[in-house]
């Protein structure tokens, strides 16, 4: 496997004579593209121009930084900038799992930080360790992307996870508590929320498999095959790389619910009702 | 309350100054609330909406936290591994009854399905009951969310009922109920409690059933029960006859 698949880095590197290079000036040209959103929001009055010019700079902004730092950091290839890199990554992914959730309790940012950083790291040591092994094995220029894909996917997967979860358990609060009554433990009581918490997480990526290739040709291999790599070459990295976010979304949303179970639940068989507060944001 | 009678017995229940206080809200539920259930006790609990006595009852069925004091059984602190148990012991009926996607039939097995059930689903026994409440086996087969509100609070009682509790906690049970329903609602509670016969005949004391009853109609209440509490404001008022 070692052999088939390189590093992205040393692969854009061979290759990268095939590379179709941007200017800015192309850039640019591009960017007028969204002038069309902008006279569609205009003439039908949707009221979002403003907000995609806001979204749009940012994007920029956002992608101009992480292309200096990267830069920076490609250069250095030392271990601990890399890693700094790949916590602050994690923890920005941790926060943003629960920035729309509306049911909240006081340590979810806690649950939705170790969920995301346990499941993403794990699966992204393995990729690294045993299936891509880039030399040395935190090379920036497969781990940083490569986390960055596991955290994305993981990050909307635990999101609605946990959203689903906790509607479930303020919207459903009588059926819940009268299982209890009944004599449920607080298992039995919340497993059908658990159920339907951990299918919304996993329906996006399982839509994303089930029409990979025939909708769309997925992102990495996307890229990959603009850089110039060779498709079967591209597919294989594609197949891997789908496993490995469905694993982590499939990991980090156990995580968060088992977490979040904990902490809504007690261990005499009750739900604490107060320590959920429903938000309007 | 006529505590000679009781002089040699245990009670089944014990709430030893219990207070609730809701975070949320910053209101304190119930104050320092003091209770003991004896086997056969029939305890009236009126008082107007809002007062604690669902905070009362549910303090009972151990569903909320309480800031202050226990909740005993037969005199012991109920361990977090047998409260599932204690609870279809000391069944707790909701003023709401709640009814889960399926029929009848499916509604009333469902507590059978639990780690905590100790035997299963008796649809003979359950259909006796809904005889005496007026319900055929045809109810049996409806879908239980297209149930009336009364239909509900029917299947909801006889759902308790069929899990043998020793003790029912009634929170305003006949409250979605036409006056021929709570009249045999009223008739099932009283034979419910008569005290189980043993096979010469004799009444084995020591199964003797109690109730809690809830509610707003005094006359109800004083009809159902030897003795009535007033709660006001979260306070039992034990003294104060009725």
């Amino acid at each position: 496997m070692k052999d088939l698949l390189p590093p992205l880095l040393s692969q854009l590197e061979q290759t990268s004579t095939n590379l179709l290079q941007l200017s800015w000036i192309e850039v640019g040209v591009a960017s007028t593209l969204l002038v069309i959103n902008v006279i569609l929001s205009i003439t039908l009055q949707l009221g979002i121009a403003k907000q995609l010019l806001i979204s749009a700079s940012r994007m920029v902004i956002q992608l101009l930084l992480i292309g200096l730092i990267l830069k920076q950091i490609f250069a250095l290839a030392l271990l601990f900038p890399v890693l700094g890199l790949a916590g602050v990554m994690t923890l920005i992914a941790g926060i943003s799992v629960v920035r729309r959730t509306q049911t909240r309790y006081r340590s979810i940012h806690t649950t939705a930080i170790v969920s995301i950083w346990m499941s993403s790291w794990i699966v992204t040591g393995i990729t690294l360790l045993l299936i891509v092994k880039p030399e040395p094995w935190h090379s920036p220029s497969v781990l940083i992307p490569l986390l960055g894909m596991v955290l994305g996917n993981s990050l909307t997967g635990i999101s609605l996870g946990m959203e689903r979860f906790l509607r479930e358990l303020t919207t459903n609060r009588d059926e819940i508590e009268s299982l209890l009554v009944l004599g449920a433990t607080r298992w039995e009581s919340c497993r059908p929320s658990i159920v339907n918490a951990t299918r919304a997480a996993m329906i996006p990526i399982l839509n994303t498999m089930s029409v990979a290739g025939i909708v769309s040709i997925p992102g990495m291999m996307t890229g990959q095959l603009l850089a110039g790599a060779e498709p079967m070459q591209a597919v294989r990295y594609q197949i891997m790389i789908m496993f490995v976010i469905a694993a982590a979304i499939a990991l980090g949303t156990i995580s968060a619910l088992t977490l979040t179970y904990l902490r809504v639940t007690s261990k005499r068989h009750r739900i604490n009702w107060s320590d959920l507060q429903v938000s309007d944001h | 309350m006529t505590r000679i009678a009781h002089l040699n017995q245990e009670p089944i229940i014990e709430a030893r100054d219990v207070s609730r206080h809701d975070p949320v809200s910053d209101r304190t539920l119930l104050f320092s609330a003091n209770l003991k259930l004896f086997p056969g006790d029939r305890l009236g609990l009126i008082g107007p909406s809002g007062c604690g006595k669902s905070t009362f009852l549910r303090a009972m069925a151990l569903l909320d936290p309480v800031q202050n004091g226990e909740i005993l059984h037969h005199g012991q602190p109920i361990p977090p591994e047998a409260i599932p148990h204690y609870r279809q012991e000391i069944l707790y009926l909701p003023q709401r009854p709640t009814m889960y996607p399926g029929t009848v039939r499916d509604n009333l097995a469902k507590p059978f399905l639990f780690a905590a059930a100790t035997n299963d689903f008796d649809e003979e026994k359950a259909l006796g009951f809904l005889d005496l409440l007026n319900r055929d086996k045809v109810f049996l087969e409806q879908n239980a969310k297209h149930l009336s509100g009364g239909e509900q609070q029917v299947v909801a009682f006889v759902r308790g009922l069929l899990l043998n509790p020793r003790t029912l906690l009634l929170d305003e049970p006949t409250a979605s109920l036409d006056s021929i329903s709570t009249q045999r609602f009223e008739t099932v509670l009283e034979n419910w409690q008569d005290p189980v016969h043993n096979n010469a005949g004799q009444p084995t004391d020591h199964l003797k059933r109690s109730l809690i009853f809830a509610g707003h109609d005094h006359a109800q209440v004083q009809r159902l029960t030897d003795h009535v509490i007033e709660i006001i404001d979260g306070t039992l008022d034990l003294e104060r006859p009725h």
